[in-house]
C-alpha cells in the first residue's frame, strides 16, 4: 500500500515535469526553426582539390 | 526573527523549509528562461560557442523528425529516393545530364578509400551553382543532383545523403548550422568523423578542421538521429525578421555585384 502511494505521488509530480520538459523542447525547436538559412555568398574560391580528385572530377564532367 | 505567539519551533522550521523550496524552484525557473535577443542577431556572439567546440557526443534535444525543415526533407526524400535509385541502377532513366554525372561520381566514389570518397563528394557538390534561397527550403540529394543548384544547406544535405549512400554511418555525419561572422550570414556545413578526427566540409572554405573556421558560431546540428542545440541561451529574432534580414542581405549583395560589374569597385 505504502509503495502504491509513493508511486502515485511520484507519478503525479513526474508527469507534469515531463510534459513541461517536452513542451519546452518543442518551444525551443520552434525557435530554432525560425533561423532562415539562406545564402548570399558568391561561388567559393581560393582552394583546389588534390590532383587525384581533380582528375576524377574531370572524368565525371565527360560522362554522358 | 521572533516566533509568532503559539507557534511551535517544529512548525516554524517546516514553514522555513517550504519557503526555501519555493525560492529554489523560482530561481531554477528563472535560470532556465532564455535571455532576450539583442540587436539584429540576438545574442549569438555572446551565447553561441565557436565551431571548434563541436563534438559528435551528447544527447539530442529532440528526434530529427520533430524539426520542421528536416521532417519536410524526410517526406520528400522518399519519392525522390525512388527516382534516384532508378537512375543509379540504369543510366538510361537518369532525367538530366547532371544526374548522369552524379551517377558517375557515385560509381567512382564507391571504389575509393574513405578519405578520397570524402574529397570527391565534397568537391563535386562544391561545384554546383549557388542560388539565393530566401524561402529556405531544404532540398533532397535528388533535387540538388538533378538541378546542380542550391545553397549552403542544400550542399551540406547533398553531401550527407551521398555519403550515407556510400555506406557512411549517420553517427559520423552531422549538418551544422551557425552564424558566420566573416560572411555576415547564416551558414550550414557538414561535419564528418573519420578515424576519430572531426572534419568540416565547408562549401565556402573547403575541407577543414573545425578549429580553422573560427568565424562561425554554432547554434544547432542535425542528422537522422536527432537535433542538437549547441547554444541554448541564444534566442533567434523570429522568422519574419529573419526573412526580412535575408532579403536585405541579398539586396546588398546584388547592389555590390552590380557596382562591381559597372567597374565602380575593383
Amino acid at each position: 500500500m505504502k509503495k502504491a502511494i509513493t508511486l502515485a505521488v511520484l507519478a503525479a509530480f513526474a508527469a507534469p515535469s515531463l510534459a513541461l520538459a517536452q513542451n519546452g523542447n518543442g518551444t525551443r525547436l520552434a525557435k530554432l526553426e525560425e533561423i532562415v538559412v539562406t545564402s548570399d555568398k558568391t561561388q567559393p574560391a581560393g582552394y583546389r582539390p588534390d590532383a587525384k580528385t581533380a582528375a576524377l572530377l574531370a572524368e565525371i564532367e565527360k560522362a554522358k | 526573527m521572533t516566533d509568532r505567539p503559539g507557534t511551535k519551533p517544529r512548525a516554524r522550521w517546516a514553514r522555513l523549509g517550504l519557503a526555501c523550496l519555493a525560492a529554489a524552484a523560482l530561481a531554477g525557473c528563472a535560470g532556465a528562461a532564455p535571455r532576450l535577443a539583442r540587436g539584429e542577431l540576438g545574442s549569438v556572439y555572446q551565447t553561441a560557442p565557436r565551431l571548434a567546440s563541436f563534438r559528435f557526443d551528447g544527447a539530442p534535444l529532440a528526434p530529427a523528425d520533430a524539426f520542421g525543415p528536416w521532417a519536410a526533407l524526410t517526406a520528400q526524400s522518399g519519392p525522390d529516393a525512388r527516382s534516384l535509385e532508378a537512375c543509379l541502377a540504369d543510366k538510361a532513366v537518369c532525367a538530366t545530364p547532371d544526374l548522369v554525372r552524379f551517377r558517375r561520381m557515385m560509381e567512382l566514389a564507391a571504389g575509393l578509400a574513405p578519405r578520397e570518397q570524402l574529397s570527391l563528394v565534397h568537391h563535386y557538390f562544391n561545384q554546383i551553382e549557388w542560388t539565393n534561397d530566401t524561402r529556405d527550403t531544404w532540398s533532397t540529394l535528388y533535387h540538388t543532383a538533378f538541378s546542380r543548384m542550391g545553397d549552403c544547406e542544400d550542399i551540406a544535405i547533398a553531401k550527407y545523403q551521398a555519403l550515407r549512400r556510400l555506406g557512411w554511418r549517420a553517427e559520423d555525419l552531422r549538418v551544422l548550422v551557425g552564424w558566420d561572422g566573416e560572411e555576415n550570414d547564416w551558414h550550414a556545413l557538414l561535419a564528418v568523423r573519420l578515424d576519430g578526427d572531426t572534419l568540416v566540409l565547408d562549401s565556402v572554405k573547403g575541407l577543414q578542421s573545425p578549429a580553422l573556421l573560427s568565424s562561425v558560431r554554432l547554434v544547432y546540428s542535425i542528422s537522422e538521429h536527432g537535433v542538437w542545440d549547441h547554444a541554448p541561451d541564444f534566442v533567434p529574432v523570429g522568422r519574419e525578421a529573419e526573412r526580412r534580414l535575408a532579403s536585405e542581405r541579398a539586396a546588398r549583395l546584388a547592389a555590390t555585384e552590380r557596382r562591381t560589374n559597372q567597374g565602380v569597385l575593383r
